[in-house]
């Protein structure tokens, strides 16, 4: 008797474990805005008062890459340096500074229309993401020191700022 | 049980460092303090060349806006994600237009051009 | 194309630049012929028309097309543009279990393995039942197996007498059977009133004593004077030494 209920109960076990649910895997694609650095940038010398990233002038532009999510949630906004965040001592605070933000690589072709409605104010560029997919934008940067002034002997480093502000 | 091997030819991508935060857009809620309102942003590091992250809320001026966050300078190491909650007083909450986080570097550890990401939220 | 069999291309990897006039109207395609057909088994089309040239870096996924079916690839710029800098790649994907032998967990290995092991003469194929020997082995077999099962009756049937007494107790003690009786109420409490009387066999438990008594030391030790000990008496001359030695530490000039 006792064997019987014992194979009852098993079998009431069995099938209740064999009863199992679905596991489900959740997701939400939502907007988002990633910045890369792709590539650092480093200044090259190519006269005593230049530093510049130019590939010419021995230097390397700085790439950044923006991937979106979903378009036209962001402005992505870079700006290039217009003051040295570490420096030698300069004697003269002449220090003439120019650069340009440009389209490097685009993941969408529709995307290379962005320099068709860049906002270009001060040293900054604004860019409107409206579409989706990864965007790469290279930094050219120049400093050039007084006149004819050589720049001293040192490490100089600058920052470029990249930026993604919601709509 | 197959197996699989996937050999990719040409790779195009380099190493990269990324800053990521969400949501797009922020929903300030009444916090459990009487008249000070929260919102929890979600910041995750891709920077291997960054560990901190500053948090800033601007006016639609970027005007600074006082608010309080437990640190408003967060260490973040590599490929880590935090949650972090953001405090306003209620009487800011129709002044706060962008919510950010700006990395930032350790003055001697730059010894190259960087570049620096601000990532910024609106507020709903 | 690798003629490797398993071996299928399930993504495109491609960058190139393309130089054109932003007002016109232009068309890249990336292509791949239809090795076993007519037409095309793989085709992409990035449409250019009215952007200004840039630099384009893309990833396409698609299902597993085997590597044989590829034919020739190209890329071809459809209006007014030029192309320069360009690099395609393929993502190959390559299954082990095309050769099912490869791994136990692929399927079909078993048919496969024994298809092999035939092929190579590694398996007994030509058994003959009619062969006597055969027979004579097989009923040997079915002998031994009767004579065990025998021994295996008479064994069981010893411990059936210990059974029948230990049914007698257990029949005594169970309440397999008074599963009704128990339940009924009446029933219930005649039990109980046979349980109020002390059954006789339980007397021998409340009149038996048990033997105490108690336990002396052996040992005593008695007491008495502890003489001094003259082997000490004899050391104490000695110790002068010692104690020559304790005072030379302090001794100023040693």
């Amino acid at each position: 008797m006792l064997k019987k209920v014992l194979i009852v109960m098993a079998g009431l076990s069995a099938a209740t474990m064999a009863h199992a649910d679905n596991p489900t895997i959740r997701g939400t694609v939502a907007s988002k805005c990633s910045v890369y650095t792709t590539t650092q940038g480093v200044y090259g010398n190519p006269s005593p008062d230049v530093l510049s990233t130019a590939a010419a002038s021995g230097g390397v532009q700085p790439i950044v890459r923006y991937d979106v999510a979903i378009g036209d949630y962001y402005y992505g906004r870079i700006t290039y340096p217009n003051s040295f965040t570490s420096s030698p001592n300069l004697t003269s605070s002449a220090v003439d500074w120019a650069g340009e933000v440009d389209i490097s690589q685009v993941s969408v072709p529709a995307m290379s229309a962005y320099t068709n409605d860049v906002v270009v104010y001060d040293n900054t560029y604004q860019y409107d993401l409206t579409e989706a997919g990864s965007t790469w934008f290279k930094v050219s940067s120049s400093a050039t020191y007084g006149f004819n002034q050589a720049f001293p002997a040192g490490s100089y480093v600058a920052n470029v700022v990249a930026e993604c502000i919601a709509k | 049980m197959k197996k699989f091997l996937a050999v990719v030819l040409v790779a195009f991508c380099g190493p990269a460092w990324g800053h990521e935060m969400s949501p797009t857009y922020v929903e300030f809620n009444p916090s459990y303090i009487n008249n000070v309102l929260k919102t929890t942003i979600e910041l995750f590091n891709r920077r291997e060349d960054v560990s901190y992250y500053e948090i800033e809320v601007y006016d639609k001026d970027r005007n600074p806006i006082s608010f309080v966050a437990d640190n408003k300078i967060i260490n973040l190491d590599y490929l880590e994600k935090k949650s972090i909650d953001v405090y306003i007083k209620n009487t800011d909450k129709d002044k706060v237009v962008y919510v950010c986080t700006l990395s930032r570097f350790i003055k001697e550890d730059v010894t190259k051009t960087n570049v620096s990401s601000r990532i910024c939220s609106k507020a709903k | 194309m690798p003629p490797q069999a398993g071996l299928s291309i399930n993504g495109l990897i491609y960058q190139y630049t393309i130089t054109k006039d932003p007002t016109t109207d232009s068309w890249v395609t990336i292509q791949n012929e239809n090795a076993n057909g007519v037409g095309y088994i793989l085709q992409h089309t990035d449409d250019w028309s009215q952007l200004p040239g840039g630099t384009i870096s893309n990833f396409l996924t698609f299902g597993d097309i085997p590597t044989l079916a590829m034919g020739d690839g190209s890329i071809s710029v459809t209006g007014d543009g030029t192309l320069s800098d360009v690099n395609i790649g393929y993502n190959f994907k390559f299954d082990s279990c095309v050769v099912p032998l490869s791994d136990p967990s692929c399927p079909g290995f078993k048919d496969a393995l024994y298809q092999w092991l035939l092929d190579n003469g590694l398996l007994n194929s030509n058994i003959d039942i009619n062969d006597p020997y055969y027979d004579q082995y097989v009923q040997d077999i079915l002998n031994t197996k009767a004579d065990s099962s025998e021994e295996e009756i008479v064994s069981n049937e010893e411990p059936k007498e210990e059974k029948e007494d230990k049914d007698s107790l257990e029949a005594k003690l169970s309440v397999n059977d008074s599963n009704m009786k128990i339940a009924e109420a009446a029933k219930q409490n005649a039990i109980l009133e046979a349980f109020r009387v002390t059954p006789t066999e339980f007397n021998a438990y409340l009149t038996a004593s048990i033997q105490g008594g108690v336990y002396e030391d052996n040992v005593v030790l008695e007491d008495s004077t502890l003489p001094d000990n003259a082997d000490v008496m004899r050391n104490l001359a000695n110790s002068t030494l010692h104690q020559t030695m304790v005072r030379s530490q302090y001794e100023l000039n040693p």
